[in-house]
């Protein structure tokens, strides 16, 4: 589906929510509790997006965290939560189904999964791996140093490796990971793209070019191009004062790393 | 039009998450054929099904491959929709609980567990606080379950979140044992204690649960093994 035609989709969606708050007694309120460092919290964002559903972005502050927060997600205490009609759902994997459940694909809504059983299985794999995996050694990256960040590096380029084979045997077809459609897959990863740019800038690693990794490549040109994309993560220049400052930080007061 | 279904599992059986799987496949009445495979010498097949984790279980179905416990299970359920039960509630909000709570038994629980069963001294100690206030934790989901007149986390049938939890109990038994420590007590977690009962009564579950002495053994034999780590440090 083209860029052009999904925003004609998305206002579309904004119109009819615009005119329904209007008219209709029950109100279709939809919270997100986020900080803008979080790639949990910025996957939810862009589902959301992709469903043209609006919604009111939280940002919180890790340490003052706001009563809405602690008692919307007393298990975890952490962003992002899910507050839609007042019930709050937190733990990112299980929002992103959530949001593809409770604004289920019409013609005028999206889906973020796939027909069939097996290839859900394998968005889902591949979100799992986004969340579990990448985003795990990409947070060792942010906070270690010495030899767990060198081992930290090595990983995240081999993990960047194992996504490329992972499209390559799902099929040829791209720029998603299952092919033609976006999915929770690339919903996870999304803000990561970002992020893999500033670890570049950084000067300390560097991911294997089109040559070797054409699917992600076309994949993070399309991600790149994507207005929700755009409009749910960060820019990589406020990413990497984010990181400088971050490293800066931890180095100064826990040396040995967090 | 009639298709042979070819149902394949690998793994071995005192895995929990291979446990899980074969509760779900049992649940639903499906045939399948189990291969063994060796936690210490792992299969070609297994290697080349699983690439990315190289971990058990791995479902083949029909010629597809499905990898991660979780995630098998809920492929099982969404292509058997019509073999009941339904292992997910029907409500986008009731699924998210659901999914929450097997999430948390993951990404929570299991870890603080292990974290019993490799540390000594003040970290085995952290470990046994975590895993105490986590299992306190599905003892308010439970309560908040049973407010409904629910037996189980999601329902009055097994579902989701029963069986991410009741792959894990014969392995928290044995860590116990092994550890010597308490990490489900019946007066802190009642309503948990009662689940364990019910959940391990069911007779298609307890054809399942696999052989207390052979997890015992296997579990016995890693904390060896991390302790002897530590001490040679």
């Amino acid at each position: 589906m083209d860029i052009k035609f999904r925003l004609r989709i998305s206002a579309c969606v904004y119109k009819m929510q615009q005119v329904n708050e209007g008219g209709e007694e029950e109100t279709m309120e939809v919270k997100l509790l986020l900080i803008r460092s979080s790639p949990f919290a910025m996957s939810c964002a862009l589902a959301l997006r992709e469903k043209g559903v609006i919604f009111e972005a939280v940002e919180e502050k890790l340490n003052a965290k706001t009563d809405l927060l602690l008692r919307s997600n007393p298990v975890h205490k952490q962003v992002p939560v899910l507050i839609h009609n007042g019930k709050p759902v937190s733990q990112s994997l299980v929002i992103l189904e959530y949001i593809e459940e409770a604004w289920p694909p019409s013609d005028t809504t999206p889906s973020l999964l796939p027909a069939s059983a097996y290839d859900r299985s394998r968005a889902r794999f591949w979100a799992d791996f986004a969340n579990k995996k990448f985003i795990d050694t990409g947070l060792k990256l942010m906070k270690r140093f010495g030899e767990e960040h060198a081992t930290a590096r090595k990983e995240i380029v081999e993990q960047f490796i194992t996504m490329e084979e992972g499209m390559r045997a799902i099929g040829s077809v791209g720029p998603y990971f299952l092919g033609d459609k976006m999915s929770l897959a690339d919903v996870a990863l999304a803000p990561l793209v970002p992020w893999m740019t500033s670890f570049e800038a950084l000067g300390e690693l560097k991911f294997p070019g089109p040559e070797k990794c054409g699917r992600m490549h076309e994949w993070l040109n399309a991600m790149r191009e994507d207005p929700h994309v755009v409009a749910s993560v960060p820019t990589v220049d406020w990413l990497l004062e984010y990181t400088l400052n971050f490293r800066e930080y931890i180095k100064k007061h826990h040396p040995g790393g967090i | 039009m009639a298709m042979e279904e070819q149902v394949k599992l690998i793994g071995w059986l005192r895995s929990p998450f291979v446990t899980r799987v074969r509760i779900a496949l049992a649940l639903k009445g499906i045939q399948y054929e189990f291969i063994e495979d060796d936690s210490e010498n792992k299969s070609q097949l297994l290697l080349k099904s699983n690439p990315v984790h190289k971990k058990v279980p791995v479902l083949f179905h029909n010629g597809k491959i499905v990898c991660e416990s979780m995630i098998i299970v809920q492929y099982i359920d969404e292509t058997w929709d019509t073999n009941a039960p339904n292992l997910m509630p029907k409500d986008p909000y009731d699924r998210a609980i659901a999914r929450f709570w097997a999430a948390f038994v993951d990404d929570k629980l299991a870890l603080s567990v292990w974290g019993v069963l490799v540390g000594q001294g003040e970290k085995q100690q952290k470990a046994v606080e975590e895993s105490l206030a986590n299992f306190l934790l599905l003892e308010d989901a439970l309560r908040a379950s049973s407010c409904s007149g629910n037996a189980y986390f999601g329902g009055d049938e097994i579902g989701f979140a029963d069986i991410a939890l009741g792959g894990l109990l014969v392995t928290i038994k044995a860590i116990e044992k092994v550890t010597n420590t308490v990490l489900v007590d019946p007066e802190k977690t009642p309503l948990l204690c009662a689940w364990i009962d019910r959940f391990s009564q069911i007779d298609l579950v307890r054809g399942i649960l696999p052989d207390p002495a052979k997890v015992l053994e296997r579990v016995s034999h890693q904390r060896a093994k991390f302790t002897s780590a530590l001490a040679g440090n």
